[in-house]
């Protein structure tokens, strides 16, 4: 009896202790995600500028962004997915190849893991800044060496396919974070699991098909998925390099529409309706990842 | 067949120590380029190292932007961030990790979800608390969110690694009659150091390169403006000489490479031991 007492009430003490000592992150949730989100979806129904209160539109905002042409929501959602969509990918792809070049054992691959996560901690807009020149169209260094050997100058910043490969080259450039976590992973690989597959004959390739990524794959698809939503999000290159998302608006991504639409259109109800519009679709996307999971991610616990 | 493969590894570690090379190049093209006149700097062919280095660019940077006064804002939100990521993040996980209380995973998933959020859905409605609460204008907006646990990524962090010490080392304090803050305070934080010195580190870039959230917050107030929108109000000014540009770019890229360098070690080692692989 005496007990049961005693277990109770460490029990109230306990759930006390948690919810106080967690306070912080689940205020913050309250307070900084589910409070505004909830007012952004009743937001994207009305129609408000910054000071005025919000007036009730019903849909109004959902109709005009999909089937008006100056809203260019359909634009940006296109070209955000395609921007994302492919540098997850590439961003992956490349870590991990990069992570196995520089998971041998040789002298100085410190240093050299030190040097491709080095411009990952340089601020966006300083690493823009120098893209931009080397990637100049009349005196960047890329050009400049192209037009020597013949090939003649690119449009790498104002042509609306080229844009992109720059805008890659620049994410690759950065991604020595995601390298750095491949390694970790790599380390974690069971030695016995490589060394089945060598005794049954596998070569380098067998290797990582059957023993190397199946234990690495839960750390892919985390990555990935994360990789994704922050790809998503980019912003700072897109205003750096130009005013509204030139060339022919390819880099009007998702952020830059809803600033330009809240903070200098000043149309709130609309950029809510807008960014939810963009999360519902980046749910979708998540969603479609989380199912096929199931074939090619191998759980770890 | 032996021969074969170490010619093979050989290969394989060439490309990497290319690619490095590759990798470090932006950044010498940088600084290569900040020490140079405006008629070296246009030249073709280009030149590689500057032959009439000159230090115009640097002092020209400095004239025309508020750099002191940016570098002050920087140092302060980021120094706020920081704190404030490192103690709220780490009592969260305190929270989470040694704790039976109602509805806690319930939270525990929310909060992780907010990691896959995109900023904007929340923007508007935290812009418009901001001033309704008068805040506007400050340095408030940027800060506060870090003391309520700011990223989830670290409080998720920090959960797994809490969650490798032993709870007997709790509960021997307990017996002791430590209560649960002191527990936190003298047996978890000293043991899980270096998980917290990656969370510091990880904050400090965040908060230190920082832009999407300082455009819609400090722009527009002069007193207000940090290192990266001063770099992005100078080149929007300022393009008729790059060197200039380059020259502020490696300026404020500074702190962070210094940060790099004391950090690199406990990076990757951080990373190795904490969760953040998934």
């Amino acid at each position: 009896m005496k007990k049961r007492c005693g277990s109770k009430r460490k029990q109230i003490s306990e759930n006390r202790a948690g919810y106080l000592f967690a306070a912080p992150g689940i205020l913050g949730f309250l307070i900084f995600t589910a409070g505004p989100m909830l007012m952004s979806f009743y937001y994207s129904f009305t129609e408000f500028s910054v000071l005025s209160s919000p007036k009730w539109i019903g849909v109004q905002n959902y109709v005009n962004m999909l089937t008006s042409p100056s809203a260019l929501f359909v634009k940006s959602l296109k070209v955000t997915l395609l921007y994302a969509g492919i540098n997850a990918v590439l961003v992956m792809v490349f870590s991990v190849l990069t992570a196995l070049l520089l998971n041998r054992n040789f002298k100085g691959r410190g240093i050299l893991r030190a040097i491709y996560f080095l411009p990952s901690v340089v601020p966006v807009v300083a690493t823009t800044v120098i893209w931009n020149w080397i990637l100049d169209y009349r005196n960047g260094l890329i050009n400049q060496v192209l037009r020597m050997m013949g090939i003649g100058s690119l449009n790498w910043l104002m042509d609306e396919k080229l844009i992109f490969v720059s805008l890659f080259i620049m994410s690759l450039w950065t991604c020595g974070g995601s390298v750095v976590i491949m390694i970790a992973a790599l380390q974690d690989v069971p030695r016995s699991l490589i060394e089945a597959v060598e005794v049954d004959g596998g070569n380098a390739w067998h290797r990582f098909r059957y023993a190397v990524f199946p234990s690495i794959s839960p750390v892919v698809f985390f990555q990935l998925v994360m990789c994704l939503v922050n790809s998503l999000q980019i912003y700072a290159q897109s205003i750096m390099l130009s005013d509204n998302g030139s060339p022919d608006r390819m880099t009007y991504f998702m952020n830059v529409m809803v600033y330009d639409h809240a903070f200098k259109q000043l149309k709130m109800g609309l950029a809510s309706a807008e960014s939810w519009g963009m999360f519902l679709v980046i749910i979708l996307i998540t969603g479609i990842l989380f199912g096929t999971k199931k074939y090619w991610v191998h759980d770890s616990e | 067949m032996r021969k074969r493969k170490r010619v093979l590894n050989g290969i394989l570690i060439a490309i990497a120590v290319f690619a490095g090379v590759a990798f470090l190049f932006p950044i010498f093209w940088m600084v290569r380029s900040s020490f140079m006149g405006l008629e070296e700097l246009y030249r073709t062919p280009p030149v590689i190292f500057p032959q009439m280095a000159t230090l115009k660019n640097y002092t020209e940077a400095l004239k025309q932007s508020d750099l002191l006064l940016q570098f002050r804002n920087s140092c302060v939100i980021t120094a706020l961030c920081v704190a404030g990521s490192v103690i709220s993040s780490s009592l969260t996980a305190y929270g989470f990790s040694r704790f039976d209380f109602k509805y806690k995973k319930v939270w525990f998933m929310l909060i992780i979800s907010t990691m896959m959020l995109p900023a904007a859905v929340t923007l508007i409605p935290q812009y418009r608390m901001w001033n309704k609460l008068h805040l506007l204008g400050t340095i408030v907006p940027m800060v506060v969110p870090a003391w309520f646990g700011g990223s989830a990524y670290f409080t998720f962090m920090l959960r797994q690694f809490f969650q490798t010490i032993p709870k007997e080392l709790d509960e021997a304090a307990r017996v002791d009659g430590a209560g649960y803050f002191r527990i936190y305070l003298r047996i978890i934080l000293p043991l899980t150091k270096p998980a917290l010195i990656v969370v510091a580190l990880f904050a400090f870039v965040n908060a230190w390169n920082e832009f999407f959230y300082t455009v819609i917050y400090l722009n527009g107030h002069q007193k207000l403006k940090t290192l990266t929108l001063g770099l992005y109000m100078f080149k929007g000014v300022y393009s008729t000489n790059y060197g200039a540009v380059l020259a502020l770019a490696a300026v404020i890229s500074i702190p962070a490479l210094i940060f790099f360098l004391i950090g690199n070690k406990y990076f990757v080692e951080g990373i190795s031991m904490t969760g953040i692989k998934g």
